[in-house]
């Protein structure tokens, strides 16, 4: 098992170094795209802890479920944008630059994989906001790498709105450790594990601080509303298998952090003061989100507010608290990944046949790339969470769990419903749109490229997968997962 | 109080200091020499705190501080502006004026004084004052910011934010391991690097470094 953890962390950083020396962009592709589905593969077989968990080296490498979870989606999202990259810079082939273009694109995205795959695969909660620092600092290279005025613009307020967040992370991170030195002594390794087990004795006042700043500051980083403001730039602006890894992966990454808190600070203040915190922020999220996906007119800053949507899901659903909707949400992690990358590659195969961004130029897409369009409107339909598909099982549970507390849950709960329908009407109805009527004119039939379809489909098995099925080994990691988040042992 | 506490909070005390010459400072010269000052005086406390509380790995912070933060960021900002000289306006346009900015600061320090007097830490033996400073310069970061329209000041601004957390975080949790603080710095140091990068590359394609022309992308 340790070695599957090792080896997953060391083949994305170790391609990351090699693709920047390879001479052929064609090299570095099947190379990506090799790594990467064995990255994936290495994930799934950490399955097989079902609810265990393995530490090495006074907890610089760790897993546990949640940390299951957590890369078994950042490395589903890397294996499907290496697939999708490869059609991706098929265009560029021929642009002067492009052999190094590609070189700085691959290096950066093995290395953007890793970063992320090591936030939840160490016990260390000072390592974990170093290596959430680390994503930033190699994303926003990502995203500015088409060196335009606007990707510039997105990436430097990406870099410096996440890294102050971030400041006032490791604020948190900071107050959590000095909560405990009363406990466990001056000098103490800061482990979730060792914080989660001494948690009833932590000093509360500085704990419920300690929380808010991790909300605050990791929150800035999964796009939480009000600290969101650079998340539709940076989506929009950065090159489309960027755009899904910060979607399907960071954002979840940072809200695997402000799990692992909530986990400590209900076992140190109870459920009450965490919870309302994450309502707050989740509530607040889903309405503005709701209405900005109403009202946009670019196609992958919708797609942006759609992951501010399922980011505020997770949240209130965290808050809920309840087993069946924390199930919900760690499947709703996994879930939003394989989908969000769905949609956002069939947003950039869209954009490079069409080259543009505008909803409202893009029409009758069924008779001019009938694969992608039909993908897209599957992608559309899942995301909205509807019936077959993943996201409607995992907002289907988290709903429930909130309805089953009854009582006081039941107004957040309710307000989760409606503001969930919200968004589907808005995301429901563009998909619509661009699938179905007349098309432009001059506008020539033939899919973008194969590739492109072809990670749509590969993500689509994941899509579907999850709606109807969700294997017993699965289950038994979400369980534990569920556990973890709630604060269990 | 003994002599070490009163060096301690003195260091801290010249921190903030440095935070509120910062707001007077126009020039990118001297907000970045003003916060080299303020880095040497954070690896000062943070090398009197390793004498107060005998963990060695503090003094190889403030010696590692020393050479990162008083030495190597500076000159990299500094080596920023060469090059993109003719882009550098002489002085730093403000979106609040001096005189109110320093009140601002004034009401941020009250309210960081404020926010910590109900924390309860047991087991902590520097003075308590310099967590709370630490917050202060946080917000005071913030607001520097946020309020000077230039790219290379919003990176020394947020230079100096992750200055206060360093304060606080040696203030109050004087024992985290060697090497989460090692690793802390590290990622500011790779940070500046790719800030430098992207100050570079906005300020060719912008012909400047205000950040008045970034305003592209909304709603």
């Amino acid at each position: 098992m340790m070695a599957a953890l090792c080896a997953l962390l060391v083949i994305p950083l170790l391609l990351g170094i090699v693709t920047y020396l390879s001479p052929a962009p064609r090299i570095s592709q099947a190379l990506t795209v090799a790594g990467a589905i064995a990255t994936l593969a290495l994930a799934g077989s950490l399955l097989e802890l079902r609810g265990g968990r393995i530490s090495t080296a006074g907890g610089i490498l760790y897993a546990d479920s949640l940390s299951v979870v957590l890369l078994l989606s950042v490395a589903l999202v890397y294996a499907a944008s290496a697939i999708f990259s490869i059609g991706y810079l098929k265009s560029e082939q021929n642009s002067p630059g492009f052999s190094r273009y590609a070189r700085n694109f691959y290096a950066l995205l093995n290395l953007f994989a890793f970063t992320m795959l090591l936030v939840p695969a160490t016990d260390n909660l000072g390592l974990v906001w170093v290596a959430v620092e680390l994503t930033t600092i190699v994303s926003a290279l990502m995203v500015g790498l088409e060196g335009t005025g606007s990707a510039l613009e997105a990436a430097w307020k990406y870099i410096l709105i996440a890294s102050a967040g971030l400041a006032l992370a490791l604020l948190g991170v900071v107050l959590l450790y000095a909560s405990g030195t009363g406990a466990l002594g001056p000098g103490y390794e800061p482990n979730w594990s060792v914080l989660l087990s001494a948690s009833g004795r932590l000093e509360d006042s500085t704990v419920r601080l300690a929380f808010l700043f991790a909300v605050i500051g990791f929150g800035t980083k999964a796009g939480l509303v009000p600290m969101h403001t650079w998340l539709p730039d940076a989506h929009s602006e950065g090159p489309t298998p960027v755009s899904a890894l910060l979607s399907g992966a960071l954002l979840a990454d940072a809200m695997y952090a402000i799990f692992r808190f909530y986990g400590i600070t209900v076992g140190a203040v109870g459920a009450g003061f965490p919870s309302t915190v994450l309502f707050v922020f989740g509530i607040t999220s889903l309405i503005l989100a709701g209405f900005f996906v109403l009202i946009q007119r670019d196609f992958k800053r919708l797609l942006a507010y759609s992951s501010i949507e399922h980011m505020g899901v997770l949240a209130v659903g965290t808050a809920f608290g309840t087993p069946l909707a924390l199930y919900g949400v760690a499947l709703h992690v996994l879930t939003h990944a394989a989908t969000k990358s769905m949609a956002f590659f069939g947003a950039g195969s869209i954009l490079k046949k069409l080259g543009t961004k505008e909803t409202a130029k893009v029409r009758g897409l069924i008779h001019i790339v009938p694969a992608t369009a039909v993908l897209f409107l599957m992608a559309g339909i899942a995301i909205s969470g509807l019936p077959p598909f993943g996201i409607f099982r995992s907002e289907f549970l988290i709903l429930a769990g909130g309805f089953s507390r009854g009582g006081a849950l039941f107004i957040p709960a309710a307000l989760l419903l409606a503001l969930v329908n919200l968004a589907f009407l808005g995301l429901f109805r563009y998909a619509n749109q661009m699938v179905l009527g007349e098309p432009p004119k001059g506008a020539k039939p033939g899919e973008a490229s194969r590739w492109m379809v072809a990670a749509m489909v590969f993500a689509l098995v994941f899509v579907l997968g999850l709606g109807v099925w969700v294997p017993d080994i699965l289950s038994a990691t979400l369980r534990g997962a569920a556990n973890v988040i709630s604060g269990g042992r | 109080m003994g002599a070490l506490e009163a060096v301690g909070n003195l260091s801290a005390v010249l921190v903030i200091l440095m935070q509120f010459g910062l707001l007077r400072s126009r020039a990118i010269h001297g907000q970045t020499s003003l916060y080299a000052f303020e880095s040497f005086f954070v690896a000062v406390f943070s090398g009197v705190a390793g004498l107060i509380t005998g963990n060695v790995g503090l003094y190889v912070l403030a010696a590692v501080t020393v050479v990162a933060k008083v030495v190597l960021v500076p000159a990299i900002v500094l080596r920023l502006t060469r090059g993109i000289d003719e882009h550098v306006e002489v002085e730093v346009p403000l979106a609040v004026g001096v005189p109110s900015s320093l009140i601002a600061a004034l009401v941020f320090t009250g309210i960081a004084y404020a926010a910590t007097l109900k924390l309860n830490l047991r087991g902590v033996l520097l003075p308590h004052s310099a967590f709370a400073i630490g917050l202060a310069v946080v917000l005071i970061g913030f607001f520097f910011m946020i309020t000077r329209l230039n790219t290379i000041s919003q990176l020394i601004g947020l230079l100096t934010l992750e200055n206060g957390i360093f304060l606080g975080t040696v203030a109050i949790a004087p024992g985290l391991p060697l090497l989460v603080g090692l690793l802390i710095l590290f990622d500011v140091l790779m940070a500046v690097l790719v800030f430098g990068v992207l100050v570079r590359l906005l300020a060719v394609r912008r012909s400047t470094v205000t950040t008045s022309p970034l305003r592209e992308l909304r709603g």
